[in-house]
Formats: C-alpha cells, structure tokens, sequence
C-alpha cells in the first residue's frame, strides 16, 4: 500500500464529511477531497498528514470559490427551482430537509475562520492540527471554536424559533 | 483562581489542555458554581453545535443536482440557435430588399458547366412547342428524321463535352431537336436522373412557403439547420433579359456547329428553332430589350454571405433566384436538385 492509498484510507471519509458539510455539495466535496489526496501525492514528505491535508482541501474550496462563483449562483438558482417542484412522500424527510436547511444557514451565517474551525474539530483533529491548518496560534483555537459554538446554535435556534412563529400564525 | 474565560473552558472539555492545567481547571470547577454553570452550558453548545452539523449532512435529494447542469446546456443551445436563425434569416430578408432597392444587382457570370443545361434545356422547351414546331415535328417522325437525330445527338454531345464537359445537356437537347410530340419534361427527367446516379441525394426539403407578392418563395432544408431559399419571380420582363441573351449567342453556336458536323437534314433544325425562340421571347416582351446585351444565362451574386444564383427556368419561363449561406459550387448543386424535382413535379402534374 502507498502513502496515498494510506491516507486516502485513513482520511477520505473525514475530509468529504468535512467538505459537505463547508460546501453543501457532495460532489463539489468528492472532487475537492480527490484533488487533495492528488495533491498529496506531489508532496515529498507530510508532517502533519491531517492537517496538512484538511488545509489544503480547505485553500482548494476557497481558490475554487473564487472561479466558481458564478457556477455556484446558478446551482443555487437550480437548486431553488428544484425546490418547488420537489414532491417529498415523507413527512419526517420534509422535517430533515428544514432542519439540514436551517443548520446550512446557520452554518453560512459564521465567519470563515470560526466555521472551518468548527468543520475541522468535528472531524476529530486536535488543537494543533487546527492551528496548523487555519495558520492560527494554538493558544486562540479554544476561543475559536467556542465562539463558533456559541453563535451556530444561537443563529440556530433563533431560526427555530422564526419557523416554529411563522407555523403557528399559519395555523391561527 | 478568577473564573474561567469561555476558551479555556471548551480547550478543558475538547481535551486539549496540558496535563497541569487541566488538573487546574478540573479543581476551579468544583469549587466555583458559576465555572461549573458554564461548563455546563459549554457542553450544551458542543453537543448541540455537533448535532446541527450533523444535519447538514442529510442533504435532501433534488436540492443539490448530482449531475452537471444540463439545462444551462440545453438552454445556452437554444438561444445560440435562436439567435443564429435571426441573423439568418434577417439577412436573407436585407438581402432581399437591397436587390428591390438597388434594381439591378451587382452579377457576376458564372462557369458555364452548370449554367448551359438551364439556359440549353429552356431553349429545348420551347422548340417542343408544338404550335411553333409543327412543320418540324412532322419532320422527325419519319425514319430519316430519326436517323438525323441521332447524328445531331453525336455531333452535340461532342460539342457540349469540348465547350463544357457537361454530359447531360446534349442529351438534353436532343429531346428537343429530336422533337418527338412527347413533352420535352419527362424525357428530361430520365436525363437528369440518370446524370447524376453516383451524386444522387436525398429529396430537398421543404421547410416553409412564405408569401410573397409577384414571387413564389420555398424555403428548402439542405442540411439540418442549413437552408436555402428559392424564389420564382412571376415578372415577365425578367425573363425576357435571359431569353434574349440566349438567343443572342448560344443557338447561333450551336446552330453553326450542327451545320458542319451533321447531314443535311438537321440544319434546318436549328434554323427553325431559332427564329421560333425569338418569337417566344418577344411573345413575353422582351423585344424593348436589345440583343446585343448578351446577359448571362446564370447570374451569381454575392452579398454579406449570402449567395443568390438567378436563372431562368426552363419549363416555366420565370425567373428563379436560390439564395443561402454558402459557397456558390453547393449552390449550383442544390440548383440542379432543385430542376431535377420541379421537372419530376412537373412531369407528374402533365402526364
């Protein structure tokens, strides 16, 4: 087994978790996580292999946002369009689809900083790693990463709350 | 020990304190309830925050499309083809009306490999008349005639392979000279077809018959999304132009060499075409027009891509313009599609 093929092995599965969750597209985060993994394979040596990996995925999504935007905007559009003229069978998948839609707000509505901080820790790397790959002190990891739990579930709830009002003035 | 700031606390519980602080922390905690209430709630956010995250990963179908956007596709296409059919055929219609306004359009003759069977098989027709050719035709059903025929066949079938190499237009004109009572369209139909076997296409394709006064206009499909547009003019002066030009050079020519080549018999022939074709192209007032102008029996014009050919056809006597976007070799080809399904039309109307 090469190096590649160990990390793929090792690190894939959390870094395509990582990039859905940044991206909101599994296979924008697919192509991202292969492009990283190609990348690696130019590398001579690796010190930190998860950090060093989540970082560049995490350069590659905002270099390719950068160009994307305009294809990024139109999926939207696509998207939406999709929406209306999506019929769900289920009820409980209507009520995943509210609440993925709500934690995607809540998500986009974090600084950068704090939101793949927090992306980065729910994939298991360590403080350090973090550091590392958002070139941060590690000392300030704990403030970030607080912060943005603080404000996720905040944005979150209050979501929550406009929705549960709006449901019941539709009702009344 | 002042309080503990909120990073300290989620770096505690995240395990990513040094062994001595976190024995620090640990102790601060359970003396101080007001840490202790932070903690707490420290832990809520980490479980909450991760549970939120959780459910981005339920992503429900159809929101994000898996495949690459095939509707921009189809959409970009549409509108590409819109718009290239709006340049088309908005310059068709500019065209068109610079040729009005401009009266007499800037014409060009062109080889006369294709144009001599038009401008040939018009003067055939006409000396099949039979109001004209009566004294001929009684001619040439007698054996002699017959034989004499075949002679002139030969001799311009030599002709027509030195001036222009195109084969059919002897044969052509041997419908006339031979000038059986048939009507000249059917036999020109067995001509035509059989010239061209190893060019043979399909059947052009008629996409539209948009109205036009004093003009009768088919829009063809040669090729998907190529088209040309054929307009027959029912003026008669315009065919007068033609006749007059023809009849100015080319049966003298052929008249002469007839002479040379043939017995006897056929050289009254011609002579009797000749005058018979000047009556009917004065019968369609042209005589205003002066013989000596020679015009081209196929005119070629050439403006903003688009290339019209002008000609006059040979069993209507009208004027027929094709116009499309392409070089004027593919043009003539189309032309001759073109006759070949207008005599075959013709000959199906007239048995």
């Amino acid at each position: 087994m090469t190096d590649v093929e160990r990390l793929f092995r090792t690190y894939n599965a959390a870094l395509v978790r990582y990039l859905t969750r940044r991206l909101g597209d599994r296979d924008w985060a697919e192509e991202v996580a292969q492009e990283t993994f190609v990348r690696a394979l130019r590398q001579i040596s690796i010190q930190n292999e998860r950090a060093w990996l989540f970082a560049v995925a995490t350069n590659l999504v905002r270099d390719e946002a950068r160009k994307d935007m305009r294809r990024r905007k139109h999926l939207a559009l696509l998207a939406e369009e999709e929406c209306e003229t999506m019929v769900e069978p289920e009820e409980t998948t209507i009520e995943r689809a509210q609440e993925a839609a709500m934690a995607r707000k809540a998500v986009d509505a974090l600084a950068e900083r704090d939101r793949l901080a927090l992306l980065m820790r729910e994939e298991g790397l360590d403080y350090n790693e973090i550091a590392e790959a958002l070139q941060l002190s590690p000392g300030s990891v704990g403030t970030t990463l607080s912060r943005a739990r603080r404000r996720l579930v905040e944005s979150y709830e209050a979501l929550q709350k406009s929705r549960e009002e709006s449901e019941k003035n539709a009702a009344s | 020990m002042q309080h503990l700031d909120e990073g300290t606390i989620h770096s505690w519980l995240d395990g990513a304190l040094g062994a001595d602080e976190a024995a620090r922390v640990e102790a601060h905690v359970a003396e101080c309830r007001q840490c202790a209430a932070a903690v707490a709630e420290a832990r809520g956010l980490i479980a909450a925050s991760s549970r939120i995250l959780t459910a981005l990963d339920h992503l429900p179908r159809g929101v994000v499309p898996e495949a690459p956007p095939v509707k921009w596709h189809n959409r970009a296409m549409w509108r590409a083809a819109a718009a290239v059919l709006v340049v088309a055929v908005g310059s068709l219609v500019v065209v068109r009306n610079n040729e009005h306004k401009a009266g007499v359009p800037k014409i060009q003759p062109t080889t006369p490999i294709t144009t001599s069977p038009s401008a040939i098989s018009s003067r055939a027709t006409f000396s099949g008349k039979p109001t004209a050719d009566a004294d001929f035709s009684g001619k040439s059903t007698g054996g002699a005639a017959q034989s004499n025929a075949v002679g002139r066949e030969r001799a311009l079938r030599n002709e027509a392979a030195a001036t222009d190499g195109y084969v059919a237009a002897p044969s052509q004109i041997v419908g006339a000279l031979a000038a059986t009572p048939q009507p000249a369209a059917p036999s020109r139909v067995a001509e035509v077809t059989a010239m061209d076997v190893a060019s043979e296409q399909l059947p052009l394709k008629v996409i539209g018959t948009p109205r036009r006064i004093g003009a009768k206009v088919t829009l063809y499909e040669v090729a998907p999304g190529d088209t040309v547009t054929l307009t027959e003019l029912m003026s008669l002066q315009l065919e007068g132009v033609v006749v007059t030009g023809i009849s100015s050079a080319e049966p003298s020519r052929l008249a002469g060499k007839a002479a040379a080549t043939a017995p006897a018999g056929r050289a009254d022939a011609a002579v009797v075409s000749a005058p018979d074709y000047q009556r009917a192209a004065s019968a369609v007032g042209a005589s205003a027009v002066s013989p000596s102008a020679a015009a081209p029996r196929s005119q070629v014009e050439v403006a903003n891509g688009v290339t019209t050919i002008s000609w006059l056809d040979a069993t209507t006597h009208n004027m027929l313009k094709l116009s499309g976007r392409m070089p004027v070799e593919r043009l003539q080809e189309i032309k001759r599609r073109i006759e070949r399904e207008r005599v075959a039309a013709a000959a199906k109307k007239s048995p």
